[in-house]
């Protein structure tokens, strides 16, 4: 059965991930099962990786500390803009 | 004595040899006034230091005063750095000058290499505290003045390498009285509400007055001290500030430091598209493989044919068949030559056969075979059997012998 993704896994463990699986399918040491278990989890990790990339343009914030503890976020005047 | 003589190169040649044995003369720091500057087209400067009560002859080469980053005047008071050897030429001793820095810069020279050895004695600055940077960072927390080139250079490098990544800026003075104070707090309120996933920390170039703020401890140790990883993006390509050297990754200009901080999302996402193709390509060329045995497996002889599996064992039982079938013959005219035999002998003993020769069988009425007279009476039927039939008969007279 193919290996399930944790869900708060970082990119750059999806990533690592990604790569060994091609490593995997590439030494032609797995089984027909293995490999299609294999490939599953590697479009998976691919879907995660992507879906982790691919966001909007967001705004620049700035902190305003109103104590050490506590602080609010106001938008920046974003010059480029 | 005209023997004993020196020529003046001879002597001004020994006098140069004697202060460059002093170590002292290597590597000298000399504070004094500016006067006489002046800067050839060449490049090279010359001028001198003086003091109430001496005067040194300095010169400056090309190389040296290009890298300088304020233009003495005369009357300055400098600090100036650099070794002391003779002219032959001219017969004058002078100060070959690497460095100058104006009145209290020195000073802060001064404390800035006592702090830097402090601090690096207790491994501040170790290879092995520095933090490897997220890969793909979600938000970026910057701390330096809101105003100016630094924050919007970051800004827009980091949009242009990935338009999603989150901006979190800590507006802090960067210089003046209370900015260390300031940056110190931005980092350590950055760690403290774990706001960011990587800070960038810098202002754009200046004067080491104007950047001394990172070159305080309390800066530098907040540096350090930082959880979250660390760029330091002090706008100076040559000169590094104490936050340099505390930080996990140094970059010289704040676009660079945005540029290490922010992952090039355009490459992971074609990094992750190849990798996706490749995983895709592996596959399918494992299923035409497997295909394509399996297309072989299907096509041989053995299962296509299956009866070729056979037809050798096939030979092999008619051959036997064969054999067996000649065996039982050879056995069975064997058997019937014998018996032909047998029969012949058995035929000689035959009870027909003696009728032949022309004997023959009497019975009574009561199927009795008669071998005596005294059997038989008068009147009597008798059936006697020759070799080709029975002849009926009646007694007409006994005679016994």
């Amino acid at each position: 059965m193919a290996k399930k993704i944790a869900k708060n896994i970082k990119f750059e463990e999806a990533l690592a991930e990604l790569e060994e699986q091609v490593r995997l399918l590439e030494s032609g040491e797995l089984s027909l099962e293995q490999s299609l278990d294999v490939f599953k989890y590697g479009i998976e990790l691919s879907k995660v990786c992507m879906g982790k990339l691919d966001t909007v343009k967001q705004e620049v914030e700035k902190i305003v500390a109103t104590s050490d503890e506590d602080y609010k976020l106001e938008t920046f005047q974003d010059l480029e803009a | 004595m005209i023997e004993n003589a020196f020529t003046v190169t001879e002597i001004n040649n020994y006098i140069k040899s004697l202060l460059d044995n002093e170590p002292q003369l290597r590597n000298v720091q000399i504070v004094g006034e500016i006067s006489n500057f002046k800067r050839y087209p060449s490049g090279h400067c010359y001028f001198t230091l003086k003091d109430s009560g001496a005067v040194l002859k300095c010169v400056m080469f090309r190389g040296k005063a290009m890298s300088m980053r304020f233009e003495p005047q005369n009357g300055d008071t400098v600090l100036a750095v650099g070794r002391i050897t003779v002219y032959e030429r001219d017969g004058v001793y002078q100060l070959y000058t690497d460095m100058l820095l104006p009145q209290g810069v020195g000073d802060l020279m001064v404390a800035y290499e006592k702090l830097k050895a402090k601090l690096d004695a207790e491994g501040l600055f170790a290879q092995d505290r520095k933090q490897a940077l997220p890969v793909n960072p979600k938000t970026v927390g910057i701390i330096t003045s809101p105003v100016g080139a630094a924050v919007r250079d970051i800004i827009t490098v980091s949009r242009r390498r990935n338009r999603g990544i989150k901006l979190l800026l800590f507006p802090v003075k960067v210089q003046g009285d209370g900015a260390a104070k300031e940056i110190a707090r931005a980092i350590n309120f950055f760690n403290k509400h774990n706001l960011a996933d990587v800070l960038i920390v810098g202002r754009g170039g200046g004067s080491i007055e104007e950047l001394w703020a990172f070159n305080e401890e309390e800066t530098v140790r907040a540096v350090a001290a930082s959880a979250i990883p660390v760029v330091s993006a002090v706008g100076h390509e040559t000169d590094f500030t104490l936050c340099d050297f505390a930080a996990d990754v140094r970059a010289a200009t704040p676009s660079q430091a945005a540029e290490l901080a922010v992952a090039d999302a355009e490459g992971y996402i074609m990094k992750v598209e190849n990798l996706t193709n490749r995983c895709r390509h592996l596959m399918t060329a494992r299923l035409e493989q497997e295909e394509y045995k399996l297309d072989r497996l299907s096509n041989s002889w053995a299962l296509k044919d299956p009866e070729r599996l056979f037809a050798d064992r096939a030979l092999r039982t008619d051959a036997a068949y064969s054999k067996l079938v000649n065996y039982m013959d050879g056995l069975v005219k064997q058997c019937s030559h014998k018996f032909e035999l047998q029969a012949a002998r058995l035929d000689n003993l035959s009870p027909l056969a003696v009728l032949a020769r022309g004997y023959s069988v009497t019975q009574t009425e009561d199927y009795k075979v008669v071998t005596s007279a005294s059997q038989v009476r008068w009147g009597e039927e008798l059936v006697t059997t020759v070799a080709d039939g029975k002849i009926v008969s009646v007694v007409q007279s006994v005679e016994e012998a």
